[in-house]
């Protein structure tokens, strides 16, 4: 077969499949990198990173009913310093379902319900250098940022008020592990929102299976938006005769919009009842200060600047250092 | 083989071209009586406009739905034009903005009266968001419109013409000067929206809404518009009986005497008459 046939198959191929695909699916994606530098016990580490994390993705729907659509969307992280995916080529979200007027049903890989509604709280959203402590406090040893084998459903927002309900398949023979299941709850009205969730995670090996919950609030006055949850986990659940192991953690948040872009400011602070134990099972407060400069609406540059009080987990030698984290990051996101 | 190839690729484009027919959603605008809205909160009112409301949507459209309002946004809205020539209007086009804290959303809309002109005009720009639709004024007077949207950050805000075309490059004919843009009349807006309940009728969804303006710098009320809108349907069929459902409630509406105003304006030429029209004389 020469070029010339090879081109006008390929033509042909995508001519009759692209109008189709092209109508209902989308490429979309975060790119973010910058610099950070963050100094500890003497010790000054510079590194390429990112802020939001960076990932690609295609979304898409197709029209069943004049009521129903079925929906899916794949999602990747990318590593922006290295080029590679770091967690498997779809682990941010690989789910199909079907969107109907009494609400979504999925299924697959995607976000965690609790851990989803950190972006009303922390106005850092989680992410960069301060996020590092934050989505710690945020999950209180507990909860994770994704969900595997799960089903998702997301009732419609009625008056502001909406529910969302998700359990998740174990996959593990009987008396190994456990399945999860969390539900969330979101009222917002005119300026004030309030949310609420509730979420034990799946057990994929024999142990006990904890819990957390949350309870949080936002307001905007005007210009300036103030936010504050707590957050509660209880590590084994009164499944062995040792004491529970738990985490509670408040943070609180200010976003202000100045001049073209939005200054914020956030505090974490997580307390152990059993005292420093790992990097997830320890007390800690950090304070992130930023800036997002939006260039477009695609593009934003921003800085970020924290103090964290509490020490470091040594994975090495498995102590805690005790002494002052300082850090600083820069850096651009562009949304495509 | 090749022949073949060349006959699938290039077939395998017609019937795309000739499905594409552009899509077209209706709008009706009913402006409301002030008083209602003066004597009671936003809210109360809106709420008692929703029962009002529901109960036409009954008795034209055989529908049951919620008489309620939601509260849906709130914005502030105001238009743009060159002062002293006002060349978008006299070209036109109406250039309009809202703005919802950093959230800036511009329109650029046709405002001609003339149909083959609206048709023919390209409004497509890059990030824009285009429509076309036919908004519907009392009586039942049908006006078509092309409209694009763009978001975009308080720093890209166009004031000046040249800016406004580099968002939307139809307007690069008129931006020979860099003329300025000013809010049309001084006239800021605050716009509360609120949704009524969606409908169907033969398949075909109805949304409806209520907006109410009140001056930005004092809080005077200034209009307040009852809307409902859909997508056209293809089915010739279809169509017709969608239009004739939605005539039967503008009707119904215009002749609610509790409720209907009787101002004829639309929101842009109330907007540009605010002032005595002082804006656009040189």
């Amino acid at each position: 077969m020469n070029r010339l046939t090879k081109t006008l198959i390929a033509t042909a191929v995508a001519a009759i499949a692209l109008p189709a695909a092209a109508q209902n699916v989308t490429l979309y994606g975060v790119a973010d990198v910058g610099i950070a530098v963050t100094s500890f016990d003497g010790q000054t580490l510079t590194a390429v990173r990112e802020n939001r994390t960076a990932r690609w993705g295609i979304r898409g729907f197709e029209k069943l009913t004049s009521d129903i659509e079925a929906i899916f969307r794949l999602e990747g992280e990318i590593d922006m310093g290295t080029g590679t995916s770091p967690d498997g080529l779809f682990y941010r979200q690989a789910w199909a379902g079907l969107k109907t007027p009494y609400g979504i049903g999925r299924m697959g890989q995607t976000k965690d319900l609790f851990d989803d509604l950190s972006e009303y709280i922390d106005p850092f959203r989680n992410d960069g250098i301060f996020g590092d402590y934050s989505k710690r406090a945020w999950r209180v040893g507990v909860a994770k940022s994704r969900v595997s084998n799960s089903i998702t459903y997301e009732a419609p927002s009625v008056y502001g008020l909406q529910f969302k309900a998700q359990y998740s398949v174990d996959e593990t023979p009987t008396g190994v592990g456990a399945s999860g299941w969390s539900v969330s709850g979101v009222y917002a009205y005119r300026d004030l929102t309030l949310l609420a969730a509730y979420d034990r995670p799946t057990l994929t090996a024999t142990g006990p299976q904890g819990d957390a919950y949350v309870l949080g609030a936002a307001y905007q006055f005007g210009p300036v938006r103030v936010s504050g949850s707590y957050n509660f986990g209880n590590l084994n659940n009164a499944t062995v005769k040792a004491p529970d192991t738990e985490l509670s953690a408040y943070t609180l948040g200010v976003a202000w919009d100045v001049g073209p872009g939005q200054a914020k400011a956030a505090y974490s602070r997580m307390n152990s009842n059993v005292g420093d134990v790992n990097a997830s099972i320890r007390d800690l407060s950090a304070i992130g200060v930023g800036y997002d400069y939006f260039f477009s609406k695609r593009t934003t540059l921003y800085v970020i600047g924290l103090y964290q009080g509490d020490g470091q987990y040594d994975s090495g030698t498995k102590k805690f250092i005790y002494g002052t984290t300082l850090g600083a990051q820069v850096g651009i996101t562009h949304f495509f | 083989m090749k022949r073949t190839l060349i006959a699938i690729a290039l077939l395998a484009a017609l019937p795309v071209a000739a499905q594409v027919s552009e899509p077209m959603s209706r709008e009706f605008k009913l402006p409301l009586l002030e008083a209602p809205f003066t004597k009671a909160s936003a809210d109360e009112a809106a709420n008692a406009y929703a029962k009002s409301f529901a109960t036409l949507v009954m008795t034209t459209q055989g529908v049951e739905i919620r008489p309620r309002a939601e509260f849906d946004k709130e914005r502030e809205v105001r238009f743009l034009d060159t002062p002293g020539t006002c060349a978008l209007r006299g070209a036109g086009y109406i250039l309009r903005e809202r703005v919802y804290r950093q959230d800036y959303r511009v329109t650029l809309k046709t405002r001609s009266a003339d149909e083959a002109w609206v048709r023919a005009t390209r409004l497509d720009g890059p990030e824009a968001s285009v429509k076309l639709e036919e908004d519907v004024v009392p009586p039942g007077t049908g006006k078509l419109s092309r409209s694009a949207t763009v978001r975009i950050v308080p720093r890209q805000a166009p004031r000046t013409l040249a800016q406004a075309a580099e968002l939307f490059p139809a307007l690069k004919r008129l931006a020979t000067s860099d003329a300025p843009l000013e809010v049309v009349e001084g006239l800021k807006v605050k716009e509360t929206v609120y949704k009524l309940p969606d409908w169907r009728v033969a398949g075909v969804k109805f949304e409806a809404g209520l907006s109410v303006w009140h001056a930005a710098s004092d809080g005077r009320l200034l209009f307040v518009e009852s809307d409902f809108s859909y997508d056209v349907p293809q089915d010739p069929a279809k169509a017709r009986e969608v239009a004739e459902k939605a005539q039967a409630l503008f009707a119904a509406m215009q002749a609610d005497a509790a409720w209907a105003g009787a101002r004829t304006q639309t929101k842009t030429d109330f907007t540009y008459g605010a002032a005595g029209g002082k804006f656009c004389k040189p």
